[in-house]
């Protein structure tokens, strides 16, 4: 992976500060998409690789944040090998289920905007670099929380929605970039110890560094996935059911 | 016998009216979605069924106007035994656009907060008049667009995404109602010549009183259909997959 460019959004810290890290390792330059004010684990990454990291402001629930940060992407380079669609929310109504009177409907619409939405604005700013590229790979961070076929909670209704919407856009947008030489992950990265609920996650399975790992491996291997859908797979390349 | 209510949503014409009248024929009362005030088929039709189609002012986009359509059903009943999830819009706006294409994300919204969340607004409001009666059916009209597996467009983001996330959450939802006697079904009327895009689009292949005529007896028979998993299935009474 060596002089090569890659774009990881939600980098801020967590899963996906994590996965820059092992990128930079890699000998990667690295777009990394910064979101949250007054978190400095960007900034002292940034100290260790200080020619290969670029932050780049991002939001991915905003049009002109993600038009802008594929501007900085196009000053550096025309070619990307690896977008990471990692940023994510979970939204602020999780515990209310169908029969909660406080089922809080619109704050979906905003899960869907970052949490859906976020990884598809992104990849359409910088699908003319990615085809560009020589991998032309595109890794969603979706959620067996998305998974209709395995669907078990009796909330989480905005998350859950959203993640599958992402996975419903990634078959979308394989569908017409296989026919160019493209490739789709959707990952499950696992219950990590990380920060999508705004507050550490200590009671989770894994760190957001194991997850990184595991996820790695999967993705330099990502040939080996493809078939005519999108490969939807967890942290130990387990598929996982739509 | 007690008499049966059903609620229908995006009743103004098309499939909706169609399935209201159907339903109506069936010995149903009906409140009949009404959202399109400068269309009159509905109005047309209540003279046919004086006391037995009801309009009732509903848009589904909106988390105070579906709750206020509620408080308005239950100043006539205590129950209803089937709500019937029709209303949905497609997404003019990026009819045809690819991943390559510039987007719409603002009409993505629109398209999501309708098509996804229009049906779980009315499924969270009705909830309690639905557990009160003896059919506890809530039937959605979602679509082969929303199959994550037999996903072959390259286009329609939105509509798929929206269609994607109503079986997502109909999943949740029928998690949690199953064990009080609900039910819920996913229903593909087929490729219907209908406004959804605003204009009618004659080449489709069924009409909507056809598509109806098949739906209804599926809907009727619809204890047949449940498993652990809320039903996908086809105007032919074929399973899809999610």
């Amino acid at each position: 992976m060596a002089n090569k460019y890659a774009f990881v959004s939600g980098a801020d810290r967590g899963l996906g500060l994590e996965l820059t890290r092992l990128l930079l390792e890699q000998g990667c330059f690295v777009f990394a998409g910064k979101y949250i004010a007054d978190w400095h684990e960007l900034d002292e990454l940034r100290n260790v690789h200080p020619e290969r990291l670029v932050p780049v402001a991002l939001d991915v629930g905003d049009d002109e944040s993600v038009r802008e940060a594929a501007a900085e992407v196009a000053r550096h380079t025309e070619s990307l090998e690896l977008i990471i669609n990692n940023a994510a929310i979970l939204g602020n109504d999780r515990r209310h289920s169908i029969l909660d009177e406080e089922l809080d409907i619109d704050d979906m619409l905003r899960t869907f905007n970052v949490t859906a939405l976020g990884a598809l604005r992104v990849t359409n700013a910088l699908i003319g670099a990615v085809l560009h590229g020589s991998s032309k790979l595109i890794v969603n961070i979706s959620s067996e929380a998305g998974s209709v076929g395995q669907s078990w909670r009796t909330n989480y209704y905005g998350y859950c929605m959203a993640k599958t919407a992402l996975n419903m856009h990634s078959t979308i947008t394989y569908n017409y970039v296989k026919e160019l030489g493209g490739h789709v992950l959707n990952l499950h990265p696992g219950w990590m110890q990380g920060w999508l609920g705004g507050t550490l996650n200590t009671a989770a399975d894994l760190t957001p560094a194991y997850s990184a790992e595991r996820l790695m491996e999967i993705i330099g291997r990502y040939r080996t996935y493809q078939t005519n859908q999108p490969a939807f797979l967890d942290y130990l390349g387990r598929k996982l059911a739509w | 016998m007690d008499q049966k209510y059903a609620v229908v949503t995006g009743a103004d014409r098309g499939l909706g009216l169609e399935l209201a009248l159907g339903l109506v024929r069936s010995g149903f009362t009906v409140f009949a979605g009404q959202y399109l005030l400068d269309w009159h088929e509905l109005e047309e039709a209540e003279k046919a069924y004086p006391g037995q189609l009801l309009p009732l002012l509903l848009d589904v986009g909106s988390s105070t106007g579906v709750k206020r359509a509620a408080e308005t059903v239950r100043e006539t009943t205590d129950r209803i035994d089937l709500l019937l999830n029709n209303a949905a819009v497609v997404d003019p706006a990026n009819a045809g656009k690819t991943i390559e294409s510039p987007l719409d994300f603002g009409s993505m919204l629109q398209t999501y907060n309708v098509t996804a969340l229009g049906a779980l607004r009315t499924a969270h409001a009705f909830m309690p008049l639905l557990l009160n009666g003896s059919g506890k059916l809530i039937v959605n009209i979602s679509s082969e667009a929303g199959s994550l597996s037999q996903s072959w467009r390259s286009s329609g983001y939105a509509y798929c995404m929206g269609k994607a996330a109503l079986n997502m959450h109909s999943t949740i939802t029928y998690n949690k109602i199953r064990d009080l006697g609900g039910h819920v079904l996913n229903l593909h009327p087929g490729w219907v010549q209908g406004r959804l895009g605003g204009k009618l689009n004659a080449e489709a292949d069924l009409t909507p009183e056809f598509s109806a005529s098949q739906l209804l007896p599926i809907i009727l028979r619809y204890r047949t259909y449940q498993t652990n998993k809320p039903a996908y299935l086809n105007w032919l009474g074929q399973d899809l997959s999610y």
